[in-house]
């Protein structure tokens, strides 16, 4: 067996559940005779043949639209969005038509749609989104982001079987890392939605998380042990919607301290929800503030001397996670 | 069609009209005493329209109608008291008091809820299109929209993606001549919006919206074209919004004049004309179907009004559906109950938009 | 009563309307849905259809006076009650509606009033913080800064927060600075030390437990690609301590008989169904072999005593049953209390009494609390033999299996179909050599035995 990257192991999910059931399609921009722009679907044309890998025109609103009409017949659809930055042209498809549909129709959709998600790839304002936020805050649609190559291939194949719309964001900074390549396991699993990990033990603090920073919290979780003998836990969400309140509690009673970290930006993302939670169920747990790292709340630049400022790194990691220990 | 068939086709036809005419007046009439809290939007004058086009469907097919289109609805065999049930929001409504109007659809019936957004629809019809042609079936799917609506960009992309893939689509515009208060003027600058087909790739056709043996003409051959899998087709009908927007809404910025002249070739007028001429309409058969039009409006306002307001401890339910295995809508066996979208798993009963299930809402 | 006509909400944003004319008079008669005034507002001018039949009785709004949505202006005496039932209740709806939601207000104020109370008693403890001496890094008159948690734990404590210094940024009372006054006034109060540390610990537990114990083990695990971590609740982490410990403690030896429980079997048969209905609890072997049990330590007393730290041995002269009971959140052993003062029913009822309330998290201290000897019921999941562990601090624990029917050879040489159960015995080596147990065992047996076809369970 070979160890595989986060991207293949997004490929082999696909194909998989494509050859396990016949009601799984693909359909997006580029995804049949070129592959993918990332080449997730390189050979599915040749084996599903076009009405199941469907290169369409350049109309998120159809790609979205069209995979609600034949998930209200039944079908599985995964809806491709080239990056996920685009999937704003076909927001009222998502947040009006498909997250309400089963709440007011009793009409299940089992709907996924995936993209390319994150930067640090010198994608500039328009191929570096986090669009986490504006799906976390709109009810009728789960949200889940894969760290791990592991993950990616559970996760999807989880979203995939789900009755409802899913939204899998894939960090694309993360599909060919080196690092990340992983040997999967050969018999068919999922990595349940709704279940956060702690991937790394600790208990002078937790650090909540997901996607890439899972990476950038483990590394800024090991230099603060090295350096200042701090255990910090990394719990990776994994899941958005459903939230894992469970773990995430269950955590933070025992490192009574907090550190939300996201690559999104700052005001009104995920980290305001979760430090909401907290202070709502966990006060008295709480030997100090909950803080949070993520970025600016300004565009996503473009020049690489900026996105370096803007992106959380270790560094800025590092630094909070001292403040908050010696608070 | 032997002789008898047709006048009793015919006269089917009548009665849909009158029905849908009468449901509209009903409501209106609930809307004006306070017993419907939100917007009401009636279609008078689009009766010939909206019924002549589903008389040309069949079983199997399905249609993505507007919130003009009680008539489709009625023809497709959705329920007249989970119509006022849905007006009147309440519990056991096909929403369950969640949305209302004529938001409601089922897809074992073969009819997609439309949202308020409109134009947003058709791209969902192309959907619904799409697996009829994976699945090798000679169904078709009509979808509609106003004039309004054909200025977003949802209309184009599922025009054109439609096309793209040769869709068993229809799309049918009902141009009525104001959005709101937006002339068709104001809307866009061709002289039919059946001239969009050919930009698209498909045939098209404008057709008079009042006359509904035209309208099912009309309709009926782009539903042929697009059942022998040559792709989608367009169809403009042109007829006129003789009331408000909504109820709410005097209209006074439709010129008096323009009004009267749409009413004047009010559809169903005109076709009882036609039937009395050809002697297929006499006062009898007349008075007959008019009392069985109020038989069934006052049936749907009793049924509604005895029906329950939705429980307010459900207000946060129903966001997600349950796991479970899913049918292909129209595969055979897709309504055994193990399926999680043969039945409403909401209330664990069927779906109770049509009135074949009227049981089922009578049980609630 | 007469029905009210309300001006209706013609439209989203409409808030007043004007009675245009009236195009009826009262003490005219009206119909349903008949026209009964002309109404204009901003958006819409329409007929007014009558929301019922019935004569006009009154007008209350005279023509061309605007009034807001929802006015009455008109009253209509419906002929014949009851027609208009539903419209009726309709009407009613609002001040029904009104009386729930003043209701609803009044519960909150009360709830906040109990807050506001709550908050006084909280605050009080920061009230004599504010006038205490300022510490390091504080400025003089500045309140005293505590972490939440700190607050809580000084709460919980019954500590003065006046007492401890604050090492967090600006004088800050954190959890350090708690845990480390607690530690200190333990050391300080020597000889109860222990005993108070034990009762302090349960209350700590959120700081304390598996944070402390990771911080014991030294280094986090490391987590493969194909291992998941489970964090172990509350319940199973004491449970694994208590399974340790007591393995640590006691030098655990185990011996087993086989018990012929056939006219047991015969009886349960016979007279399960009739006992439930009569009783409205079921009876099973469980309290059998506990009469049995009871009889064994009144033959072997060490099987109920306890080994101490200093060396000795507590014989115990009553007899308290633990007895295990299974339940979603893991397991849990309630007591019944003088179990050898029961008949076979009696501790029956005890013993449904307690599991229901294990399984619903009803128990109380007092269930939990006392046991000197543990009947432990694994056959309940079809195991046949069970080597089960101590629990502390008593001097063995009795498992029985699985009845199940076997060939046996018996007495006379024949062979014969029997219901045959192991009982299993683990006993504290140290309070008692093989002897002592086979002897508890025999008379645990014999008694079990000694049953024939009419048992009086009472």
């Amino acid at each position: 067996m070979t160890a595989v990257t986060y991207l293949e192991a997004i490929s082999q999910a696909i194909r998989e559940e494509m050859r396990r059931d016949e009601s799984v399609f693909l359909l997006g921009e580029d995804v049949g005779t070129y592959g993918g722009a990332f080449k997730v679907s390189a050979g599915f044309l040749e084996e599903f043949g076009p009405e199941r890998v469907i290169d369409t025109p350049m109309s998120e609103t159809a790609i979205i639209g069209s995979a609600v009409g034949a998930a209200l017949m039944g079908m599985r659809p995964i809806a491709e969005m080239q990056y996920i930055d685009f999937i704003t042209c076909g927001f009222d498809q998502i947040v009006n038509m498909a997250c309400k549909m089963y709440w007011r129709s009793g009409i299940p959709l089992p709907l996924v749609i995936r993209g390319p998600t994150g930067g640090g790839t010198h994608g500039g304002p328009f191929h570096s989104a986090s669009p986490e936020a504006w799906f976390f805050h709109t009810p009728g649609i789960k949200v889940v982001m894969p760290a791990t190559t592991y993950d990616a291939k559970g996760l999807l194949k989880a979203a995939i079987r789900d009755n409802n719309p899913v939204l899998y964001l894939e960090h694309k900074l993360l599909y060919r890392l080196p690092e990340l390549r992983e040997e999967l396991p050969a018999e068919d699993y999922i990595v349940p939605l709704g279940k956060a990990i702690i991937r790394r033990y600790g208990r002078h603090m937790t650090i909540l998380t997901y996607g890439a920073m899972v990476h950038q919290c483990l590394r800024a979780a090991e230099q603060l042990a090295a350096e200042d003998g701090l255990a910090v836990e990394v719990v990776d969400l994994r899941s958005l919607t459903p939230l894992d309140r469970e773990t995430i509690k269950e955590s933070v009673k025992r490192t009574n301290k907090v550190l939300i970290v996201h690559e999104d930006t700052l005001t009104g993302g995920v980290g305001a929800e979760l430090a909401a939670l907290l202070a709502e169920e966990l006060f008295d747990y709480l030997d100090g503030p909950i803080m949070r790292v993520a970025a600016p709340d300004a565009p996503y630049p473009y020049a690489p001397s900026l996105e370096m400022a803007y992106l959380p790194g270790v560094e800025r990691i590092v630094a909070v996670a001292r403040q908050l220990a010696a608070y | 069609m032997s002789e008898a068939e047709r006048a009793n086709l015919l006269l089917q036809i009548y009665y849909y009209m009158r029905l849908t005419r009468a449901m509209e007046d009903r409501t209106r009439t609930l809307f004006l005493q306070g017993r419907i809290v939100g917007g009401v939007y009636t279609a008078q004058g689009h009766e010939a329209t909206t019924v002549g086009a589903a008389m040309t469907l069949r079983d199997g097919d399905c249609i993505v109608p507007q919130h003009r289109d009680l008539g489709m609805h009625l023809v497709r065999g959705v329920s007249p008291r989970a119509v006022m049930c849905q007006w009147l929001a309440r519990g056991n409504a096909p929403t369950l008091g969640r949305d209302g109007q004529l938001h409601i659809g089922d897809m074992h019936h073969g009819v997609v809820p439309m949202i308020s957004m409109l134009g947003e629809s058709l791209p969902v019809a192309c959907g619904v299109a799409l697996v009829m042609k994976m699945r090798r079936r000679s169904t078709i799917v009509l979808a509609t929209c106003g004039d309004g609506a054909t200025s977003t960009g949802a209309f184009h992309e599922a025009l054109n993606f439609a096309a793209v893939q040769r869709l068993p689509v229809v799309f049918v515009i009902e141009n009525n001549g104001y959005a709101y208060s937006t002339p068709t003027s104001k809307q866009f600058a061709i002289e039919q919006l059946s001239q969009r087909a050919l930009a698209y790739g498909m045939p098209g056709e404008s057709v008079d919206g009042n006359d509904v043996l035209a309208v099912m003409e009309v309709v009926g051959r782009a539903v042929d074209h697009a059942r022998s899998g040559q792709g989608p087709a367009l169809v403009e009908c042109r007829t006129f919004r003789v009331r408000g927007h909504s109820e709410a809404d005097k209209a006074d910025y439709v010129p008096s004049a323009l009004r009267e002249e749409w009413l004047a070739r009010d559809p169903i007028r005109r076709f009882e004309e036609y039937l009395t001429a050809q002697g297929l309409l006499t006062a009898e058969s007349r008075r007959e179907i008019e009392s069985r039009v109020r038989a069934v409006v006052d049936d749907a306002v009793a049924f509604a009004e005895a029906s329950p307001l939705p429980d307010p401890a459900t207000v946060g339910d129903y966001v997600f559906a349950p796991d479970g295995p899913i049918a292909i809508v129209g595969e055979p066996g897709a309504t055994d109950p193990r399926y999680v979208n043969a039945l409403d798993t909401r209330t664990g009963r069927p779906f109770c938009t049509m009135s074949q299930v009227e049981e089922a809402v009578t049980r609630l | 009563m007469p029905t009210p006509v309300k001006f209706p909400r013609l439209g989203e944003s409409v808030a007043e309307g004007t009675v245009a004319a009236w195009l009826k008079r009262e003490g005219d008669y009206v119909e349903k849905d008949e026209a009964l005034a002309e109404v204009v507002t901003d958006k819409v001018n329409a007929e007014l259809p009558s929301p019922v039949a019935g004569r006009l009785v009154k007008i209350l709004v005279p023509a061309d006076q605007t009034v807001p949505v929802g006015t009455a202006i008109a009253l209509i005496e419906e002929e014949g009650a009851g027609s208009a039932k539903a419209e009726e209740e309709e009407q009613m709806a609002p001040a029904e509606k009104a009386a729930t939601v003043s209701g609803a207000v009044a519960t909150e104020q009360v709830t906040s009033a109990a807050a506001v109370q709550r908050g006084t008693s909280a605050l009080s403890v920061e009230a004599e913080a504010v006038t205490a001496e300022p510490h390091d890094g504080q400025q003089p008159g500045e309140r005293q800064r505590i972490s939440p948690l700190a607050r809580r734990l000084a709460r919980e404590h019954g500590i003065d927060l006046n007492e401890i210094k604050g090492t967090g940024i600006g004088g800050r009372v954190r959890k350090e600075d708690i845990l480390a006054y607690l530690e200190q006034r333990q050391a300080r109060t020597q000889a109860p030390a222990t005993a108070m540390a034990a009762q302090l610990k349960p209350a700590a537990v959120p700081v304390e437990s598996p944070a402390a114990a990771a911080a014991a083990r030294g280094p986090e695990p490391i987590v493969g690609p194909d291992e998941e971590v489970i964090v172990p609740d509350r319940m199973r982490l004491a449970i694994a301590e208590h399974m340790v410990r007591s393995k640590r403690t006691a030098p655990h030896a185990t011996t087993v008989v086989e018990v012929d429980m056939t006219a047991i079997a015969r009886w349960l048969e016979r007279n399960k169904e009739e006992f439930k209905r009569r009783e409205g609890y079921s009876i099973s072997y469980v309290p059998f072999v506990m009469k049995a049990v009871c009889e064994g330590i009144r033959k072997v007393p060490l099987i109920n005593s306890t080994w101490t730290e200093d060396n000795r041995i507590i014989v115990k002269k009553r007899i308290h049953l633990g007895v295990a009971v299974a339940t979603d959140s893991g397991l849990v052993v309630p007591t019944i209390h003088d179990a050898d003062q029961y008949t076979i029913a009696g501790l029956a009822r005890r013993l449904n009494e307690v599991a229901q309330r294990a399984r619903s998290n009803r128990l109380t201290v007092q269930d939990l609390q006392g046991s000197t000897f543990v009947v432990n019921n694994p056959g309940t999941f079809g195991t046949i033999l069970s080597v089960p562990i101590i629990n502390q601090p008593h001097a063995a624990i009795l498992s029985m299996d699985a009845v199940v029917k076997r060939p046996v050879v018996t007495e006379d040489d024949a062979i014969a179909i029997r219901y045959m159960m192991y009982l299993c015995l683990s006993f504290d080596h140290r309070i008692l050599d093989g002897a002592g147990a086979a002897a508890f065992l025999q008379a645990v047996r014999a008694k079990l035995q000694s049953y024939g076809p009419e048992i009086d369970v009472y």
